[in-house]
């Protein structure tokens, strides 16, 4: 059985990967959208770019996250 | 057993950890609406918790084992001692978060010694369950645009007014723990 310590820890990393999961599902939603209106090959390595170039943004806006 | 004194602060490693990993990528992921949503979850939590709990046991202080974020001297709280904390250092965020929102600086640095709890009262949870009500109205009102202006953690950097929201979360999220460390070890002792 995992002590209180350790389990807070994993229950803080478990809401953060929640919250990860659920941008990367919201840019998943809206890829897929723009594939099927203009047509084009879904790709999920595409995806995972979008997700990033996302991630990348939000990181310094609105304002840089490590300052 | 003597506990470190107050205000001593976390070990180094988890401040570092907490300061240069987990701050950043909690800055990324989350939002003003999440930030509420959640902290209104962990007040109904805390609610359930601690209302099961008879009377005459919410002011029994209880050791318990280090605790992840929490510094060594508040090892030893009651239930209510935990509730009243909340609500002080909730009362104190929502003025400081109110301030930055104005891109005003508070006047003084917010320390842990203030927002120790003062006494073991047993409207504590009464008492936080308002204040929340009250928080919840106050960032609903807000414009929700991220201040230039910051004011500093005691621990760890300088927060705006939208990572002092994410920050309620958090710190309530860690005293919910303790909350359900305190009930383990009450139900250990007696038949609650």
């Amino acid at each position: 059985m995992f002590s209180s310590y350790t389990g807070t820890i994993f229950r803080a990393l478990f809401i953060i990967l929640s919250i990860i999961s659920l941008w990367y599902l919201a840019v998943l939603v809206v890829y897929f959208l723009i594939t099927l209106i203009f047509s084009l090959d879904f790709s999920f390595s595409i995806s995972l770019g979008l997700f990033a170039v996302l991630v990348l943004g939000r990181m310094f806006y609105p304002k840089n996250v490590f300052v | 057993m003597k506990l470190e004194k107050e205000g001593a602060g976390l070990p180094n490693m988890e401040r570092l950890f907490i300061k240069n990993i987990f701050v950043p990528i909690v800055r990324t992921f989350f939002t003003w609406d999440l930030a509420l949503y959640l902290v209104k979850k962990e007040a109904q939590k805390i609610e359930k918790l601690v209302s099961q709990i008879p009377k005459e046991l919410l002011s029994k202080k209880v050791l318990i084992t280090r605790a992840f974020a929490i510094e060594d001297h508040s090892r030893q709280y009651s239930l209510n001692m935990i509730c009243e904390h909340l609500t002080i250092a909730g009362m104190g965020v929502s003025s400081v978060i109110k301030k930055l929102s104005k891109e005003k600086k508070p006047k003084s640095d917010i320390t842990i010694e203030q927002v120790k709890p003062k006494s073991n009262d047993d409207k504590s949870l009464g008492n936080y369950l308002n204040f929340m009500k009250m928080y919840e109205n106050m960032i609903n009102k807000l414009d929700k645009k991220q201040s230039k202006t910051k004011q500093k953690h005691p621990w760890f950097v300088e927060f705006n007014n939208f990572d002092w929201t994410v920050f309620m979360f958090m710190h309530t999220f860690i005293h919910r723990r303790q909350i359900e460390e305190i009930i383990r070890e009450l139900k250990k002792d007696s038949n609650v």
